[in-house]
């Protein structure tokens, strides 16, 4: 069973097949903010390089985010697309959730990831036997402010994340980065693996992106 | 499952025309489209969903909820296209998408959606212009019509919507010359401006008309004489100009509104001054398309874009034109992807389609031929022009 994989919430895009829960490709490229052009020659290049064409993938894992609005829309397309026209399984993750599956650690886990305007998007996980599971949702806020909510041995985890003044030595800051050796699509094929195992299916058609904040102009409409 | 390679022209020539499906999708805007059109002209199905409600709160469409809706809309969108045309994918040739002019991130939808079909089922991928596919939507016609006789070439097409005013000469197939353009408004965005100011809906057009033609609680149809509005003089060029317009429109609109005790305006005054608005703009896309015929004598007109929905801009437009009009039905011209299929179904026989790395273009412009590259934008000198219909 083939799980092909899809991460375009970040600056740094990927894609994985995984075989069974081994990774048999995976690819990370700097998107310049523009997923359109490379996603599917990438896709098409993973699945050439490991011998198998679309008709040979049995379900299709994508991060729905947060992140860049256009970036995850590009992906989450994607997926829906593949999804229908090959009438195979959809299977959504969080794109911070995706991050975090990369490490072996004990203990919290926040992976966050900047949100422009000064912001976050953040979330908590904790690894137990069953994997990384969610202990809160994806949310946006101020770094001190998630940084003061969590516990203070929390591991932080995200793509070139500098912590604020005075929180420096009190957590510990990890590069999820592929240059430290982690390609999110790879966490993304992970858990969505663990969740078809689980029986679990997405819905392509009902399937949204994970925008946590509402677009700027329904903001200035109607202020929560 | 066919190739790119199989699609070339005399190939496509060969096949029985029903063999020759063309799978468009359409998201440039606020219209999330897809179709399905045999032989670039007869169209088997035609799925729109118009978001028009959603952004009317606004007043107009807002990109990134436009964005959102489409990643929502899509499938539903194709699920009942083929729904409609049970056993259309054994005989789908092609995939076909609007990668430009239109929003980047509504763009992006259609694309990547039309780049993951063409890539999982193996098919050529061609990239249309939005422009190019409202010239198309001239040739269509339903499958349950007989074929109809198709506009001669070359022709001259005005290209009205809330997002493109538009002049353009198509010499053949595929060989097309923008003459002139908006400078600031697109026409229709200048009907939903002063809309907004009388009071009446998004989309602005139609509300217009209705107030025009006495249909929301006049005593009569408006006057179009009622009130002088300006027309922009833009010199030696085939471009347009809607702002003076509509600022002139505001103003005239304001000084109504003071000399009255209530707010509202009475009926048969918003008829005149909608008639009146409607009657300038109409003036100025007929007076600038009447001289490009008289340019370039083209055998054809053809009508394409939202505001070609306007009765007046079609009436006077067929009374005065000295070649025949085309003007296609209401669904064609505004937003769809049937247009998109068949322009797609032209560019396919002469040989073009792209590689799945194509791009989005918010600004793409209409290809040229290298041959007329050089000679587009030079409009020679004719005295009095301006003074046709001004």
């Amino acid at each position: 069973m083939r799980v092909l994989a899809i991460d375009t919430s970040g600056v740094l895009a990927s894609v994985a097949l995984l075989r069974d829960g081994e990774v048999e490709d995976a690819r990370v490229w700097r998107s310049h903010s523009n997923h359109t052009t490379r996603l599917v020659p990438e896709l098409q290049r993973t699945l050439a390089a490991a011998g198998c064409t679309p008709a040979d993938v049995g379900a299709v894992g994508v991060a729905t985010g947060p992140g860049a609005f256009s970036g995850l829309r590009v992906g989450v397309t994607t997926a829906k697309l593949l999804c229908w026209s090959l009438d195979i399984p959809l299977l959504a993750v969080g794109s911070l959730h995706a991050r975090a599956e990369l490490y072996q650690l004990n203990g919290e886990i926040v992976s966050a990831t900047d949100a422009g305007r000064g912001e976050w998007y953040w979330a908590r996980y904790r690894r137990d036997d069953r994997g990384v599971i969610e202990l809160s949702p994806p949310a946006v806020g101020s770094p001190p402010v998630i940084l003061a909510a969590c516990n203070a041995t929390a591991a932080i985890v995200g793509e070139s994340l500098r912590l604020p003044e005075g929180f420096a030595g009190k957590h510990v800051l990890l590069d999820s980065s592929p240059q430290a050796g982690y390609v999110a699509a790879i966490g993304v094929a992970r858990l969505a693996w663990r969740r078809w195992k689980n029986g679990e299916r997405d819905v392509p058609a009902l399937q949204q992106a994970l925008y946590v904040r509402r677009s700027a102009a329904e903001e200035r409409k109607r202020p929560s | 499952m066919s190739t790119g390679r199989d699609l070339q022209g005399p190939d496509l020539a060969r096949r029985d025309p029903e063999e020759n499906i063309v799978l468009g999708i359409e998201t440039s805007c606020d219209e999330t489209a897809v179709a399905l059109v045999a032989a670039g002209r007869r169209v088997l199905c035609n799925i729109v969903s118009s978001q028009v409600e959603l952004h009317r709160q606004y007043g107009g469409v807002v990109p990134e909820i436009a964005a959102r809706q489409h990643l929502a809309n899509i499938l539903p969108v194709l699920d009942e296209a083929f729904t409609r045309v049970p056993d259309a994918w054994s005989r789908v040739r092609a995939v076909a998408v609007t990668h430009g002019p239109g929003l980047a991130g509504a763009l992006l939808i259609g694309v990547n959606a039309a780049k993951t079909l063409a890539f999982s089922r193996n098919l050529p991928l061609v990239g249309v212009n939005h422009l190019e596919a409202h010239i198309y939507g001239n040739w269509l016609y339903e499958a349950g019509e007989e074929a109809r006789s198709e506009p001669e070439l070359p022709a001259v097409a005005l290209i009205v919507s809330g997002g493109h005013t538009e002049l353009i000469l198509m010499r053949d197939h595929g060989r097309f010359e923008r003459l002139g353009s908006t400078r600031d408004d697109a026409a229709g965005e200048a009907f939903d401006k002063v809309a907004r100011i009388v009071g009446l809906p998004y989309p602005g057009g139609p509300a217009i008309q209705r107030a025009a033609e006495g249909q929301l609680g006049s005593s009569r149809p408006g006057n179009p004489q009622a009130f002088l509005l300006p027309r922009a003089h833009l010199g030696e060029t085939l471009d347009f100009s809607f702002s003076g317009l509509k600022t002139a429109a505001q103003r005239l609109i304001q000084k109504q509104r003071e000399a009255l005790a209530n707010p509202t305006i009475p009926a048969d005054l918003l008829a005149d001054l909608a008639a009146s608005f409607q009657e300038a703009v109409v003036a100025a896309l007929i007076s600038q398309t009447l001289t490009a015929l008289r340019l370039y004598q083209p055998r054809s007109l053809l009508l394409a874009g939202g505001v070609a929905a306007n009765v007046r801009l079609r009436t006077l437009i067929r009374e005065r034109s000295t070649v025949p009009v085309w003007v296609p039905p209401l669904r064609y011209c505004t937003d769809n992807a049937a247009m998109v299929a068949g322009a797609a179904h032209f560019r396919i026989q002469r040989g073009c389609q792209h590689a799945l790395d194509l791009d989005i273009d918010p600004n793409l412009p209409l290809a040229l031929s290298s041959s007329e590259a050089g000679s587009m934008h030079v409009i020679p000198p004719r005295p009095g022009a301006m003074d046709a219909s001004g």
